[in-house]
């Protein structure tokens, strides 16, 4: 009886072993997929500025410095997101979004702009991307909660530290990169 | 008849515009909030009373004349109420404000003669529970079927034509936790009402499939659905390719309709109302429901507007999105 007991107890024991551990797995999984979502709405960011640059040069020949300025940032924020680092990507997504924008605003205060080229459709699909990035960046930080959570909490934690199974960091903004990204854009031509 | 022109309809392509008057009803004889909630209690223990009668067969004595009573009471309460034409009243009120096309729906009814079986239903309402009976019948995670009482023709603020089907029902919250006390709208009370949505529109872009989302029961990940990228999503919603005339399993039309942001705002919209949604080609169906928790009709009125036209427009917030 007591040989019984031990063996469904043996088995209970490595049954929720089994179930955490791959609990923990497809966590881990499920942040991975969130941060593809993410690194693919970046991407379709970084493939519209040309377009946007292109489109507002036409129309503003006299001045380059605005646009070498948002091909640098652009440029940057390809060789961070190529080094998968969140902290270094938020920090260029950032810098890249903040030229972006000082375009826009200056763009939207000088109509003619948007009439002679080809800018609003260009600055519609900023938007949406924009949109799009914020969405994937929530439900990658879900993923994060959601994985650490796991690792955080009994018995997780047991089986987390003894595979070294890691905790995520969510792609968050530091507050410096926040204000950056949301201060009253200032351009000067 | 407010005129002649054409409205959109998701399940005959269109009707001509129409809006059923409904007369205001009087006053009535409102009964005290504690009269109603002491007829629930009542018809709880009756209940309770008649599942003890199998067992000891004195408690029927108590059981029988109490369900009785209070099932009289409060059929009898809304009479002298004029519940159903103060709820009808309301419905039209809000079709005439918007200028939405508007018919309310003929109750449900055993015919009086014939087949004891033969159970018509309002040609209107059973469109829709043939086109769309997921949303419409109770199930884990929809414990309140949708059998609606009126309908709508209308447009949101940004033009974009829509259907509506609406139901109410009465809510007690006396025994209820704390957060069923109150709405959305700052309000709280022991009675109040719960409406009951399902929205369609068109999304101006063939899918190619049919895709439910509806909610999973008790927000747990269920194992056999489609996926996505968020782990917020797929607690909160069971997902599954109904039909795919694409070929392909449908799985990749599907995740393009569920764009991030689509799904940021599903979550949203699910939480706000319980939401659920059915992909059926370029419409999308979508049903959830939210309360007006106050027993006083001119409040109900008041807050009844904003959250049907909230509704609609939280509705159809995720459209761009859906590229």
């Amino acid at each position: 009886m007591t040989g019984l007991i031990l063996t469904l107890l043996l088995v209970a024991v490595l049954g929720i072993y089994i179930l955490v551990y791959n609990g923990l797995g497809r966590a881990v999984t499920q942040v991975d997929q969130g941060w593809a979502g993410i690194e693919v709405q970046l991407k379709r960011r970084h493939d519209l500025v040309p377009g946007l640059v292109t489109a507002v040069k036409s129309a503003l020949k006299h001045e380059n410095a605005i646009f070498d300025r948002i091909l640098d940032a652009r440029t940057e924020a390809m060789k961070a997101m190529a080094g998968h680092d969140p902290e270094t990507m938020a920090h260029t997504e950032a810098a890249l979004a903040s030229s972006l924008k000082g375009l826009i605003a200056y763009v939207e205060d000088n109509p003619e702009i948007t009439a002679t080229a080809n800018v609003a459709t260009f600055q519609k699909q900023l938007e949406e991307t924009e949109d799009q990035i914020a969405a994937s960046r929530r439900l990658y930080n879900g993923n994060v909660q959601n994985l650490n959570a796991r690792i955080v909490t009994f018995p997780g934690n047991i089986i987390a530290s003894a595979h070294r199974f890691r905790q995520a960091k969510p792609f968050e903004m530091t507050p410096a990169e926040r204000a950056v990204t949301y201060e009253r854009p200032q351009i000067d031509l | 008849m407010a005129g002649t022109r054409d409205i959109w309809d998701p399940f005959v392509g269109t009707l001509p515009f129409e809006r059923q008057k409904v007369a205001q009803p009087g006053e009535g004889v409102k009964l005290p909030g504690w009269i109603n909630t002491m007829l629930v209690l009542l018809a709880i223990a009756a209940a309770i009373a008649i599942f003890v009668a199998f067992f000891w067969r004195p408690a029927a004595w108590f059981g029988i004349p109490a369900l009785a009573i209070s099932v009289g009471g409060l059929i009898g309460g809304d009479t002298l109420a004029k519940t159903a034409g103060k709820r009808d009243w309301l419905f039209f009120r809000l079709a005439e404000k918007n200028g939405w096309a508007f018919r309310l729906i003929e109750p449900q009814m055993r015919a009086r003669r014939g087949s004891r079986s033969h159970r018509p239903v309002d040609p209107f309402a059973a469109r829709v529970y043939q086109k769309i009976p997921q949303l419409c019948r109770s199930r884990p995670g929809q414990l309140i079927p949708l059998q609606f009482q009126a309908m709508f023709w209308g447009g949101t603020k940004t033009d974009i034509p829509f259907w509506l089907g609406l139901q109410q029902y009465e809510v007690d919250a006396t025994l209820a936790v704390e957060a069923i006390k109150k709405d959305g709208f700052g309000g709280r009370g022991l009675q109040g009402k719960l409406f009951n949505m399902a929205i369609a529109y068109n999304l101006e872009r063939d899918t190619g499939i049919r895709a439910h989302l509806l909610a999973e029961p008790f927000d747990r990940d269920g194992w056999r659905d489609i996926k996505t990228e968020s782990v917020e999503f797929n607690r909160r919603f069971k997902i599954a390719i109904a039909d795919d005339r694409v070929g392909d399993g449908g799985q990749l039309a599907l995740l393009r309709a569920l764009t991030p942001a689509t799904q940021s705002v599903l979550i949203d919209l699910h939480d706000r109302y319980q939401a659920q949604l059915v992909i059926d080609g370029a419409t999308i169906y979508l049903a959830g429901h939210d309360r007006v928790m106050s027993d006083e009709d001119d409040v109900v009125a008041a807050r009844f507007g904003a959250l049907v036209e909230q509704f609609a427009e939280a509705a159809v917030s995720f459209k761009h999105f859906a590229e």
